[in-house]
């Protein structure tokens, strides 16, 4: 009951136009107060800090940062041209590029939000200038990028894999074929949208354009082979990759071609600084919740749930997308493996469902929830990052939620997808 | 009869480790020993927040008890960082009992009572060894190697005096982060080593045993003190009582571990020698017992003397 | 009317302050990562040194976060769906903006409250952190700092001193 009214507070604290922090800061304030008064109040701001004190996630503020910079000065177009004069004349050319870059810096950099951050300001605007809608190009970003927590490496999977043992080599093996997936069906879907709207075309370059496009590229190309190169190389983390694109761009952008002073870094970086400050305090307040939903102990209700009622693994693993779908609009992705995975992994494994597909049954649900609205993290970025309405987003991303949901159901139940590379790899 | 006194004992460890299966334990044997008047709910896996979370959590009531490794609470109280100094206890599992159930281990426990804690017991949890894709078969063999260490500036000296470097990686990042080489090596237990599945980016391990993995069993004093005393001397008893059992099946996980890193094939495993690590630890332990010493001051230079007379009475 | 001149003076050098430190704090957190990463190519040894960097930057992140707040509210950044408060008209889109900025003012406050009792309870505890060896405080500060800015902002919205739901033009700082 209680429940129920929270959730009417915060419908109502939504549509009004309430800040979402408030939206979701308020009936979690509420919850509190009327269901664990005992704890002591300390708490919740303490939980406040910690969603965002966490090593992981400095790679979000750093691509945004790195991101701002290109964009105001002149390593955004000069690759966007690379790209345009290239693949531009082929119908859905551009729609495509960004289904695959999305999929390939995801894969090295492992953080959905951290790859909006670092290619939507880059690919938005040519989206438009080939003449998809508004509502299309931002879902297909903040979508594209979910292939980032199933492409190795993804510390989603690392955290699945300690928590049930599973082989995390598996895993990633499993994660790749998952991920490609993925993105194939987002591609088929931009393909059908490309065909329905005429949209995604440029003009033909010319072979002097292209050249011309390839010498101004040269060095703007350098920060994609920087990055790949020192992570696959060992020199640096995917977090510190995010350090190392802003001060390549920096270098680019004051040093090579100074386009960029001293008074309009500080600039740069205080907008910058506001987008941080602007997605972090949804992150701060999401752990707060993610903290009180903890503590009522629902996994509890599931293992009794499960014992009384003798499912068989295509009803089990039903109930599984349900609740994880669920979770996946309101709370945070960690707070979902850690709490959920250990109540439901027992019950898969004694039902022989094999640990590497429900691992990826599992992250496949985890992705789908940086797209969910309300708490969908993708979306926060992308809107943030953007300067676009929140709403805007929501209303192109219904489509590839379902894309999203037929990709789910096939790998749920056809476990082949997700464990026939292992007999290859193995 | 409803339960009277209810607490959340929070970890960081997965549900499957023998932390978790010793609290389990430990939770069902005080229910029935205070006739359900005393009930714990586990929370494992961080659920509750990091360890610093869940320790400060402890301090302020948010979570009524906690049990973390040592490596994790210097900050709160910098006497426990004496465990991090490379082998302080003895190989023998008799001895090092002893000496945390003597003088020593009590007094590191009493330290916790002025910076807001209960410190009831000490729980063994195993202890560390090392791994990296560099050969360490030497102490040579360090020199410019880079091993991922926890934040704790008693551990960077252990790898700074024999020549290798420490480097703060999240253990999150960790895996991929000796796949690629940002890093060459690491240390943990080995039943960690096998779970987070490091044997399958690491090329050689060397089961060294040198850092000890305590547990320090915490409770929020206000709810300690609202329970009457039979309850808490049950609580302490039980978990005393327990302490054996998570040995033993931290003995046992130690040599599943083995076994799972040996069948994966790609590791390749060697032992301490008696000789090897008498040098290892004149070599890595006094620098990490300097800075100790530096960070925990008098009290810490009691505990380092209470250590070592402990250590003369043993025969060691 | 000096008062008030005064007053938003006041105003103009907090907000010359935030703008400056969040400015400022991105780009050290940069270049300090940065440097670690350098550092370590170059020289391990020299790199142990520098164990301290993550946990600075992580300092760093949390100060630009919760200073970064009020900023971020009067120039409308917040994540909100806007469509209905934007179509509303006369009494009513008044009515509503009172009441969320009432409710952000309240939940500011109690927010700054709770929030300077925590950091005095890790202040008082002793804690230390691990690698910095300063006082946690310095983690924990910026929130207390950051509510109080922002509990300000919707006192300033509420009593009609600024008016962000003016703002329908999201995009036009870039
Ligand atoms: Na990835
Ligand atoms: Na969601």
């Amino acid at each position: 009951m209680t429940v129920l009214l929270l959730c009417v507070v915060a419908v109502i604290l939504l549509v009004l136009g309430f800040e979402m922090f408030l939206v979701m800061g308020v009936p979690t304030l509420l919850a509190w107060l009327l269901l664990f008064p005992s704890i002591p109040p300390v708490a919740l701001a303490q939980k406040l800090l910690g969603g965002v004190n966490v090593s992981t996630l400095l790679a979000i503020p750093f691509f945004i940062f790195a991101a701002d910079i290109m964009a105001r000065g002149t390593i955004a177009k000069r690759l966007t041209d690379l790209v345009k004069t290239n693949i531009g004349h082929v119908r859905g050319g551009i729609g495509h590029t960004t289904v695959v870059s999305c999929m390939g810096f995801g894969a090295i950099c492992g953080s959905a939000p951290a790859t909006v951050a670092a290619l939507g300001r880059l690919l938005h605007p040519e989206l438009l200038k080939a003449r998809y809608s508004e509502t299309f190009s931002l879902a297909l970003i903040a979508s594209s990028a979910e292939c980032a927590l199933l492409i190795p490496p993804s510390i989603t999977l690392i955290i699945y894999g300690w928590l049930t043992g599973t082989s995390i080599a598996d895993l990633f093996a499993g994660g790749f074929v998952v991920g490609v997936a993925l993105g194939v069906a987002f591609m088929i879907y931009v393909q059908i949208v490309t065909w329905r709207t005429g949209a995604g075309l440029f003009p033909r370059a010319t072979r002097g354009e292209r050249i011309l496009a390839l010498r101004d590229g040269l060095v703007a190309l350098g920060m994609p082979f920087i990055i790949l190169g020192g992570i696959y190389g060992g020199i640096f983390t995917a977090t510190e990759a995010a350090a190392v694109a802003v001060a390549y761009a920096l270098l680019i952008e004051m040093v090579v071609y100074r386009s960029i002073g001293l008074k309009v870094l500080l600039e740069i970086a205080e907008g910058s600084a506001i987008t941080v400050a602007v997605i972090f305090i949804l992150l701060a307040t999401g752990s707060m919740l993610s903290f009180l939903i903890t503590l009522a102990q629902v996994p509890a209700f599931f293992t009794q749930l499960f014992a009384a009622w003798n499912v068989d693994w295509v009803v089990f693993l039903l109930i599984v997308n349900v609740v994880l779908l669920v979770a996946g609009m309101f709370i945070d992705p960690n707070s979902i493996l850690l709490v959920l995975v250990p109540t439901f992994y027992p019950v898969a494994t004694s039902l022989g469902i094999d640990p590497v597909h429900f691992g990826l049954v599992v992250c496949l649900n985890i992705c789908i929830g940086m797209i969910t609205p309300p708490f969908g993290l993708d979306l926060f970025v992308a809107s943030s990052t953007l300067r676009r309405p929140v709403e805007l987003i929501i209303r192109g991303i219904w489509p590839f939620i379902v894309v999203n949901l037929l990709v789910l159901l096939l790998i749920t139940y056809v476990p082949q997808i997700s464990t026939g590379i292992l007999s290859i790899v193995r | 009869q409803p339960a009277k006194f209810t607490a959340k004992i929070a970890h960081l460890e997965a549900p499957t480790q023998p932390r978790h299966r010793g609290l389990e334990k430990v939770a069902e044997l005080v229910k029935a020993r205070t006739n359900g008047e005393v009930v714990f709910n586990l929370f494992p896996a961080s659920q509750l927040g990091n360890a610093r979370q869940m320790i400060e959590g402890t301090q302020f009531g948010s979570i009524e008890c906690t049990v973390q490794p040592a490596a994790f609470l210097g900050g709160f109280n910098p006497v426990v960082s004496v465990f991090d100094i490379p082998f302080l206890l003895p190989a023998d599992a008799a001895k090092a009992n002893a000496l945390r159930t003597g003088p020593f281990g009590q007094y590191v426990l009493d330290t916790f009572s002025s910076r807001g804690f209960v410190a009831i017991a000490l729980w063994p949890n195993g202890r560390k060894s090392l791994t990296s894709n560099k050969p360490i078969n030497s102490l040579q063999a360090f020199k410019g190697q880079k091993f991922r260490v926890m934040d704790s500036r008693i551990l960077i000296e252990q790898f700074g005096s024999v020549g290798a470097s420490a480097i703060a990686i999240p253990f999150g990042e960790l895996y991929t982060a000796l796949q690629t080489g940002v890093v060459d090596g690491e240390e943990n237990p080995l039943d960690t080593i096998s779970t987070m599945k490091f044997h399958e980016v690491q090329k050689h391990l060397v089961v060294s045993d040198h850092g000890a993995m305590e547990d320090f069993v915490l409770f929020n004093p206000t709810w300690w003190k609202s329970l009457p005393e039979g309850h808490r001397k049950i609580i302490t008893d039980t978990f005393i009582e327990v302490r054996p059992e998570v040995e033993k099946m931290k003995a046992d996980a130690k040599i599943a571990a083995l076994e799972i890193i040996r069948t994966a094939g790609k590791t390749e495993i060697s032992d301490l020698s008696e000789a090897d690590r008498n040098a290892w630890q004149s070599a890595m332990a006094p620098k990490s017992e300097a800075a100790f010493i530096a960070r925990a001051g008098a009290e810490g230079q009691k505990a380092i003397d209470l250590y070592k007379a402990e250590m003369k009475k043993l025969g060691s | 009317m000096k008062k008030t001149g005064m007053f938003a003076r006041v105003l103009d050098v907090i907000r010359t302050v935030e703008r400056t430190f969040i400015a400022v704090v991105l780009i050290a957190m940069s270049f300090l990562y940065f440097v670690n990463v350098v550092i370590r190519y170059f020289s391990a040894e020299l790199a142990t040194e520098l164990a301290w960097i993550d946990e600075a930057t992580l300092f760093g992140l949390a100060w630009l976060v919760f200073v970064g707040l009020g900023l971020a509210l009067e120039r409308r950044r917040h994540i909100a769906m806007t469509v209905l408060i934007d179509q509303m008209q006369g009494p009513v889109a008044r009515l509503v903006q009172i009441a969320i900025n009432l409710t952000g003012l309240a939940f500011c406050l109690i927010f700054t409250k709770l929030s300077f009792d925590l950091a005095l309870f890790i202040y008082n505890s002793g804690q230390i952190s691990p690698t910095l060896g300063t006082t946690m405080l310095w983690l924990y500060a910026p929130l207390p700092v950051g509510f109080a800015l922002l509990s300000l902002r919707y006192l300033l919205e509420l009593t009609g001193v600024q008016n962000r739901f003016l703002i329908r033009d999201v995009l036009q700082d870039h």
